[in-house]
Order: structure tokens, then C-alpha cells, then sequence
């Protein structure tokens, strides 16, 4: 059974110059202690979906269209603001790319993590305290017994996202958000961090989401990808499918213009042509015609189907809709030719 | 197959860029969406066309006695659209006239204030370190007069109430916060990459501050201009209220006020009303005209989502 | 560095330099109190010493505080260096006066990091790439509207973007004027500071690409600043790899990816996620301990010992000589006891018996 559930999701801003479409019709399921990634570049929709869920949308300007976000058997878009309070930090929390605007510059960093423990848990300071001493300790923070009563300018970029990391864990979520939780840090404290949450992924029980835009992370951390294109789903399936197998000519596209640590022959890099798409005016059919090798003109307008390669692995794309058997590797090779 | 394909680098289609508006007609689309400043500008603009025909709207002199009601102000009438004050003069040529000043003294103070202000705080800023330090100190020791007594004290002192002296002891008194502003925004404008790349292909100081600093610190300083404007008028009409600013019989909202506070006209509240609200029409006016220009001209938010 | 000019290029010809640096460092004061006292420095670059050769590409990593930003901006004296020489085709800039730089502006150029900051808003993309020829008067009436014209189908653009605003395109275009406005003056060298860190993945590619033609095309010689170290390992002929204000390590490209020597370039390769699963699951990671030190307070000895694997007592007391293994240079105590050899970093060496 799912834990998380999401239903032809759909959120719109409203702007100057238009309504821009971040999230177009998104369907997933995550299950208990599963972790997935959801990758995209900006504009693709990721953090939008995730604040959806959080359902700590602005509105407006933010409206959600149309969709469902079912958590546990409740409608996460239907439930009221006070019992969304109480699932949020509890059940579900986040945590977010710039620890150090998401915490608190005048509480200490143990009087905000038992903040949480306090309100959700309903346990007294004292045991609060011990919980956060405790958290501090398991995200590896040295001396967390004197730490806790520091501020968070006392610590640095990687110090923070670790007692980020202890904060949103201390309530034991059943969710964990992560919303590009390294793409501020630096290679070696990524390593450090992504490490640590390897290792507490198997030590709770927590599912996580994890937002990023690096395929590397990815490929470290997660069970499931998720990939999306301006707003919606172009591919999804295990790591080993999407980075092995992949389907959609989006994830050849990302796959075939980075730079690979490993690469001992220089070859030439194949981007992906054009420009990010204008979420003011997208296309009818598939979002990524545009910039699509293989697209035929019909396919900008005509919505693209969801294909079902088997073992959960599907893909959004015209070009399997007649057959799911279309050599998907001679055409990538034959771009990555030219 | 009917592939979109390429060699080499490709060129961008013309309709993958959003469509062109010129400067003006951008900053105009997005100033043109705030209704209140729609209405300051409508306001200002009335205010405008009044002050520049002030002599072909009425058929009367603003100094002009009618003798038949010399001592006893007249209500509002169709003769007298405003009524008259204590002496008899038509209070709406008064009050056209008044219009005048005002927005005279608004503006021509606030040039000598913006043109002083942005000389000064660009210079501060640009060459920073001592030479800052020091115009800084002079900034906070002129902003630790409260300014309007400043000026009214050498408005006092100076004894000559025309016009230009006037304007200019306004303005010169009154530079100190747009010099701080356009200071910050250089200090902030300088370290931007774009003035780096200007000084990386040789550039020189003039370049750097003609093109690239002074342009780009416009907008705010076209914004507390415009509000500048209305603190101006605000000011010209306290001095003339308090007697210091310009005289009597030329007439102006100020002095209109301060003979309408006159305990012998007391029965005649439109007196006071009318300049009253004229003054606080063109202040609040000015302010949301600057609200709009505020938003319009941020490039922040121009274009893009 | 100890060691006061550590000749960098023993395998490089004279005649093939076009930029060296020697022994360049770069603090930047910090003033406290009511009377500005100086009260200590950030050693931003501390004694760099490099080479880089006509037609290549010298990739420049480090991360946050390493100082490679600093050193691209001493080379173009958009910072006036602390100490140390620079030169340029064997001339020493940092002595330069303001008019014989002026001069030498045309033979270098500067691409940087934000597409959004790079560019000067109030002026339309015509402008942005004809400045640098009004300023050192490079064309004429007509003739500035046709160069720039070419400049802008050189990187990829239109001639009828000419008219448009900065913020009328998006990053990768941006990116695009900024290549065109610096390859006005037909420069020699451009310093490239992350030119693609702050784009999305699929338009990266795009740029990398580009500034590789535009090197063929024009035999530009690039410094290439990053911390993205598979875009450097793609892109660069050598790499120099920094930490808190020097280079540990710098080496050809294949060289250094396949047999890095200092134990900081092998735990920073092993940190980097390989897009990958199967890959992944047979490296074995090097997860560095504690967080970078702040370059106000470098440690003493060898900058890297407070989170080396195998610091020994005299990284702590001694900073350990660049030296040169063939034309690979690196300093590392271990390394020199090793004789150039690799040391064992990874986790399960500690356990073996030594």
C-alpha cells in the first residue's frame, strides 16, 4: 500500500505577464521507507510539487487547479489547516536547500529542535532536551551536549544542514521531504551529508523524497526516479532502469550532456538544443517537443501517452505509442553520432 | 522521420523569446496597472494644467479687492467658486495661483536637491575610504538638524522671502537622502559583475559611472524625487503658513492657511478647507505616483517570471 | 608556499608561457572597531604559483574559500595582487601603470559565474558587446553594427537580438552575450570563473561546447575556474587543484583524474556521485572529516592536515614543498617519503597492517 499518493496534481501561479503552469497533471505513489528522487532542471516543477505536498503553497498567488495529494488515507489538499499543522513536522517534514535562512538566527539550535518535539510530542522540556541532545548526536554533530545551547550562526554551512537534518527527524516523520539538500554545500561536505542520510535511511524508517538537480545524488542515494519536465512526469522507474535503460529522450538528453568523473576518452558533449520551456505558454501535446530529436510536429499538440515498459518503469512519450519495443538505444546513439 | 536537426550551434527562433516592448512602453504597461498612482498622475496633471493656465481660468485677479465685501469672507457661490477670503479676493484665483508656487517651489527644489544628492552621494561612493568617511560624517551632521527648522531658520536669518531663495534654501537643505540612497546603490552597483567586465575590458571611471553605475541607481532616485515633490510643497506651505516663506499678497496655500486661522475670520471654515485639502491632495498625489514608479521601473521584475 | 618561487614549468618551454604567476598572494584587510583598527587578514591566496601555456586550457579547482576566484581576479587586476608577479607574455603586470594596462585589456577577457549579474540591465545586448569596441576604438559607425552582428552568430544568437534587454533571455543566453562581449577584443586569454555552475545541466552542455569551438576557432588559451570537477576533468589540458588559498596538486588531466597523488585531490574525485548506480556501488568513499578552515586562519604546516586521513607530525609543523614528479607537482609530506608514489587514503588501509 502507498504511503503517499499523488493524483493528477496541477498548481498554477498567477504573474504579470500570465499564468505560469508549474505542476501539469503529476501522478506518483511513493511507498513506506522508500526513497525517491525527483529531478529536474529549474522550472521543472520539483520544489513546487514538494511544497504542494507540505501544502505550504503561497495563495495566492499559487492555486492548485486541480489533483489530489492522498497521505495515509487523507486528502493532504482536503484536510483542515489545523490538522495539516499537525501532520507537518510530525508526520511530514522538510528540509530545504539554504540552511541558514530556514532556521532561526535568535533561538538556539536546541530550543529549535525541541520546538518541535515539544508541540508534536507533547513532552516536557526535559525529556524535549534530551530528544534534541540525542538528534544532534545522531547527525554526527561534535560535543552535542554543549552545542545544542549555539546559535546557528555558530555553525557551519554543513553544521547546519546536519541540525536541519536532526530537526526535521526528531518527531520520527513517517515523510521526509529533502528539497536540493547539498546543492549549496561543497563536494566534500555533500559527501558528508549524503552519507549521513544513507546511513539514517537505514536506521529509521522514514520514506524520503529528494529533490535535486544532480544525477549523481541520485544515483547515490535513491531506490525510484522520478523525472520531470516542465511540470510534469516524462519518466519514472528504479535507478538501475532510468540510468541503464532510460526511455524518455529528456533523460538521454540529461544523461548525455554532463561531464562524466569517469570519463577517460574527451568526447563531445550532446546538449540538449533550445531553451527551457516558458511556462507561460506551453504546449498542448508534449512539453518537450521543442527541443526533442525525434519529435514529430503532431507532437507538441497531441498529448503523449503513458507507456508501461513493465517492472513500474513508464515513460510519457509519443514515440513508443505504436510500439513499446522501438530501439530506444540505436536512436540515443545515433544522436550522440552527430 | 521529420527530425529537428541541426548542426553546430543553433540559432535561437525569434518567438522563443518573449515579445518586445520598448523601455518606456514596459515601465508605462506595468505604472498604468496601479490604479492609485493612475489617479496621483490624473491629480498632479489636473494640478499641472491649472498652475500653467492659472490666468485663463478665471476671470478674476487673485489680488484684485472687491470693495462690496471687503471684511466679511463670502461663502461659496457661483460668483465665487471657492468663495472669498476676508479681503474680498476670488479664493479660487487664489488658489490657481497658489498652484503655482507650489508646484514651482516642488519642483525646481527638487531638481537643485537630486542634482546635489546624486553628484555627491555617486562620488562618495565611488571612491570610497576616506573621502567617503568624510562626506558621510557631513551627511549626519546635516540630517542631525531636524530639517524643517533648519530651514526655517535660514529662511529666517536670510530675511528675503522670493522665490528662488525660497527654492533654493529647500533644496539645498534637502539632498541629504538621496545623496545616502544613490550612495548605497553604487556601493552595492559596484561590486555587480557587469562593472567588473567593464573595468576587465578597460573602461574608464567616467565610463563606469556614466553607464554603468549612474542608470542603473535611476529608478529610486527618480522615486524620491517624485515624493520629494510632495515633502517640497509640504514645506513651502509650513514656511509660508509660519510667515517665513512667501509673502502675502502673493498668494500661495501656506499663507492662505495661516490668514484663514485668523481669529476675526473663524466663521469662514471653507478658509481653511480648501488650501487644506489642496495641500494634502498633492502631497498624498506625489506619493502614489512614486509607489507606482517604484514597482514600474524595478528591472528586478521587469519581464520574466 | 615556503619555498619562494617554486619553478612551476621546468617541462614547459619559455617560449610557450603565456601566463605565469609566481608566488602571488592576495589578503584582504579586516578593519574592526571605531578607529578601523586592522585587526587580521583572509589569506585569500597565499603564495600561487603556476603556468600556463598558449592554446591550453588550465582548469582551477578548489571549493568555497580556496581562493580560485581571487586568483582569476589578480591575473586581470580587477584585484591589485598583495604580493608576487604576474606575467603576461613575459611581462610582469602587476607593475603596470592604469594606461599600459588599459592596453593589455585587449589581450584578456573575463567570463563570469551569474548570467544575471554579469550584465549591465540598462543596456540593451547591442550595447553590452559594443562596448569594448568604442572603448578601445576598435570599429567605426557601420562597422561596429556589422562586428557585433558577427559576434552575436559567433556565440550562437541572432543579429536580432541586438535590441533586446538582458532580461528578455534566459541564463544560457546570457551566458551567450557575455562569451561575445568578452571575445570583442579578440583577446589572447580568457579567464572562465564557473562559467557553467549557475546554469541548468542540458544548457551546460551548450556552453561547454561553445567555449570549446570558440578555443579552436580563435586559439584562446582558457583558465577555467570550477568546483564542478567532471565539467574540468572535460575541458581542461591540465589541472590545478586549490585549498584554503594554495594549490595542493596540479597535474595533465589524465594524470591527475587516473593517479592523484595528494590525499586531498583523492578524497575530492571519491566525494563527487558518478550518475551511475552500478558504478556507485563499487567505489569505495573517502568522506573527508570536519569542515573547511577558514582562510583567516590557515593551519600551520600543511594546510590540508586537520582533515587528512594520514597527517603525520610533520604536516602539522613543516608546509610541505610543491614539488615536481615529472611534470606532475604536488605538495604532500607522504608523498615526497613515498618518492612520488601514491599514498594509501581509503578507510580499509587504516585497517591493514602498515
Amino acid at each position: 500500500m502507498s504511503l503517499l499518493s499523488v493524483k493528477d496534481l496541477a498548481v498554477s501561479f498567477k504573474t504579470e505577464d500570465g499564468i505560469v503552469r508549474a505542476v501539469n497533471g503529476l501522478s506518483f505513489d511513493l511507498k513506506a521507507g522508500e526513497t525517491l528522487g525527483i529531478v529536474g532542471e529549474s522550472g521543472s516543477g520539483k520544489s513546487v510539487s514538494a511544497l504542494s505536498i507540505m501544502r505550504l503553497i503561497a495563495m495566492p498567488p499559487g492555486r492548485i487547479d486541480r489533483g489530489e495529494i492522498v497521505f495515509k488515507d487523507r486528502d493532504l489538499l482536503r484536510v483542515s489547516e489545523a490538522e495539516m499543522r499537525h501532520i507537518r513536522g510530525d508526520e511530514i517534514s522538510m528540509i530545504f536547500q539554504d540552511p541558514m535562512t530556514s532556521l532561526n538566527p535568535v533561538l538556539s539550535v536546541g530550543d529549535q529542535i525541541a520546538e518541535a518535539i515539544i508541540l508534536h510530542q507533547h513532552k516536557n522540556k526535559r525529556d524535549a532536551h534530551n530528544r534534541a541532545v540525542d538528534m544532534l548526536k545522531l547527525v554526527r554533530i561534535p560535543e552535542a551536549q554543549s552545542r545544542i545551547y549555539d546559535y546557528p550562526h555558530q555553525f557551519s554551512g554543513g553544521m547546519r544542514q546536519r541540525v536541519m537534518i536532526a530537526m526535521a527527524l526528531s518527531c520520527d516523520p513517517e515523510l521526509l521531504i529533502a528539497d536540493e539538500p547539498t546543492t549549496a554545500l561543497d563536494v566534500t561536505i555533500q559527501a558528508q551529508i549524503l552519507d549521513l542520510m544513507r546511513d539514517l535511511q537505514q536506521r529509521l524508517n522514514s520514506a524520503i523524497i529528494l529533490i535535486t538537480h544532480d544525477l549523481g545524488v541520485v544515483a547515490e542515494v535513491c531506490e525510484r526516479v522520478l523525472v520531470m519536465y516542465a511540470g510534469n512526469m516524462v519518466e519514472y522507474g528504479t535507478v538501475d532502469q532510468i540510468f541503464s535503460a532510460p526511455k524518455h529522450p529528456y533523460t538521454w538528453g540529461l544523461l548525455d550532456s554532463l561531464p562524466r568523473l569517469d570519463e577517460k576518452q574527451r568526447k563531445r558533449l550532446v546538449p540538449i538544443d533550445g531553451q527551457p520551456p516558458n511556462l507561460l505558454r506551453l504546449p498542448s501535446g508534449c512539453a518537450f517537443a521543442p527541443r526533442c530529436r525525434y519529435a514529430k510536429p503532431d507532437h507538441a499538440v497531441i498529448p503523449p501517452p503513458l507507456i508501461d515498459f513493465g517492472d513500474g518503469h513508464v515513460a510519457r512519450c509519443h514515440l513508443y505509442k505504436e510500439d513499446i519495443r522501438v530501439d530506444a538505444r540505436r536512436l540515443r546513439e545515433s544522436a550522440q553520432a552527430r | 522521420m521529420a527530425m529537428m536537426q541541426q548542426q553546430g550551434v543553433r540559432a535561437f527562433a525569434d518567438e522563443e523569446l518573449p515579445p518586445h516592448l520598448s523601455m518606456a512602453t514596459d515601465v508605462w504597461r506595468r505604472f498604468a496597472r496601479n490604479r492609485l498612482s493612475l489617479i496621483g498622475l490624473a491629480v498632479v496633471a489636473g494640478l499641472v494644467f491649472c498652475a500653467l493656465l492659472a490666468g485663463h481660468l478665471t476671470r478674476y485677479d487673485p489680488n484684485a479687492i472687491d470693495p462690496a465685501i471687503i471684511g466679511s469672507a463670502q461663502p461659496p457661490s457661483a460668483q465665487h467658486l471657492f468663495g472669498t477670503d476676508v479681503d474680498g479676493r476670488d479664493y479660487f484665483t487664489r488658489m490657481l495661483f497658489g498652484a503655482r508656487i507650489s508646484l514651482e517651489v516642488g519642483f525646481s527644489a527638487m531638481i537643485v536637491a537630486v542634482t546635489l544628492g546624486t553628484l555627491y552621494g555617486v562620488v562618495s561612493a565611488f571612491y570610497g575610504g576616506i573621502v567617503d568617511a568624510a562626506m558621510m560624517r557631513f551627511v549626519d551632521m546635516m540630517l542631525s538638524f531636524p530639517t524643517f527648522f533648519l530651514i526655517l531658520t535660514v529662511e529666517a536669518l536670510t530675511n528675503n522671502f522670493s522665490f528662488i531663495v525660497i527654492m533654493l534654501v529647500i533644496g539645498l537643505l534637502s539632498w541629504m537622502g538621496v545623496a545616502r540612497l544613490v550612495r548605497g546603490q553604487v556601493l552595492s552597483l559596484r561590486e555587480r559583475d557587469f562593472v567588473s567586465a567593464a573595468r576587465a575590458m578597460g573602461a574608464d571611471d567616467g565610463r563606469i559611472i556614466g553607464r554603468h553605475l549612474l542608470p542603473n541607481a535611476l529608478a529610486p532616485v527618480i522615486v524620491a524625487a517624485t515624493l520629494a515633490i510632495g515633502d517640497n510643497i509640504l514645506t513651502e506651505a509650513g514656511l509660508s503658513y509660519l510667515g517665513v516663506g512667501v509673502q502675502i499678497p502673493t498668494p500661495s496655500w501656506g499663507n492662505s492657511l495661516q490668514k484663514a486661522l485668523d481669529p476675526d475670520v473663524q466663521s469662514a471654515p471653507w478658509l481653511i478647507f480648501i488650501p487644506g485639502a489642496l495641500i494634502v491632495l498633492t502631497v498624498v498625489a506625489f506619493n502614489f505616483i512614486g509607489e507606482g514608479l517604484r514597482d514600474a521601473l524595478d528591472p528586478k521584475t521587469r519581464g520574466g517570471p | 608556499m615556503a619555498d619562494d618561487s617554486p619553478n612551476t614549468h621546468v617541462d614547459i618551454a619559455p617560449s610557450e608561457v603565456l601566463i605565469e604567476l609566481q608566488n602571488v598572494k592576495k589578503y584582504f584587510p579586516i578593519m574592526a572597531g571605531v578607529f578601523s583598527r586592522h585587526i587580521a587578514d583572509v589569506k585569500a591566496v597565499d603564495g600561487v604559483s603556476f603556468a600556463i601555456k598558449a592554446g591550453e586550457t588550465l582548469g582551477l579547482v578548489g571549493e568555497s574559500g580556496s581562493g580560485k576566484t581571487t586568483v582569476g581576479r589578480c591575473i586581470l587586476r580587477l584585484l591589485e595582487p598583495t604580493s608576487g608577479e604576474i606575467f603576461f607574455e613575459g611581462r610582469d603586470i602587476t607593475k603596470l601603470g592604469r594606461q599600459e594596462m588599459r592596453g593589455l585589456r585587449r589581450e584578456m577577457q573575463i567570463i563570469f559565474q551569474d548570467p544575471y549579474a554579469s550584465l549591465n540591465p540598462r543596456m540593451n545586448v547591442g550595447d553590452i558587446v559594443a562596448e569594448p569596441l568604442h572603448i578601445h576604438k576598435l570599429a567605426r559607425g557601420k562597422d561596429v553594427e556589422a562586428r557585433v552582428n558577427d559576434l552575436l552568430r559567433t556565440v550562437g544568437l541572432s543579429p536580432y537580438h541586438a535590441n533586446r534587454y538582458p532580461h528578455e533571455f534566459s541564463g544560457g543566453q546570457r551566458q551567450r552575450i557575455g562569451v561575445a562581449r568578452a571575445l570583442a577584443v579578440n583577446p589572447k586569454f580568457i579567464v572562465a570563473d564557473e562559467p557553467v555552475s549557475a546554469l541548468d545541466v542540458s544548457i551546460q552542455a551548450q556552453v561547454v561546447n561553445l567555449l570549446q569551438d570558440l578555443q579552436e576557432k580563435f586559439g584562446l588559451t582558457y583558465l577555467f575556474i570550477a568546483h564542478d570537477l567532471s565539467v574540468v576533468r572535460h575541458i581542461s589540458d591540465r589541472v590545478a587543484v586549490m585549498y584554503v588559498g594554495a594549490i595542493m596538486e596540479l597535474a595533465d588531466r589524465e594524470e591527475l583524474y587516473e593517479r592523484p597523488l595528494h590525499p586531498y585531490t583523492q578524497s575530492l574525485l571519491s566525494a563527487i556521485p558518478i550518475p551511475d548506480p552500478r558504478a556507485e556501488i563499487r567505489r569505495e568513499r573517502i568522506i573527508l572529516q570536519g569542515d573547511i578552515p577558514s582562510p583567516v586562519n590557515p593551519p600551520s604546516g600543511c594546510r590540508f592536515h586537520t582533515r587528512c586521513p594520514i597527517a603525520f607530525e610533520r604536516c602539522r609543523l613543516e608546509v610541505p614543498a610543491f614539488a615536481n614528479y615529472g611534470g606532475h607537482y604536488v605538495a604532500c609530506h607522504a608523498v615526497e617519503q613515498l618518492g612520488g608514489g601514491q599514498p594509501d587514503i581509503r578507510p580499509s588501509a587504516a585497517a591493514r597492517p602498515a
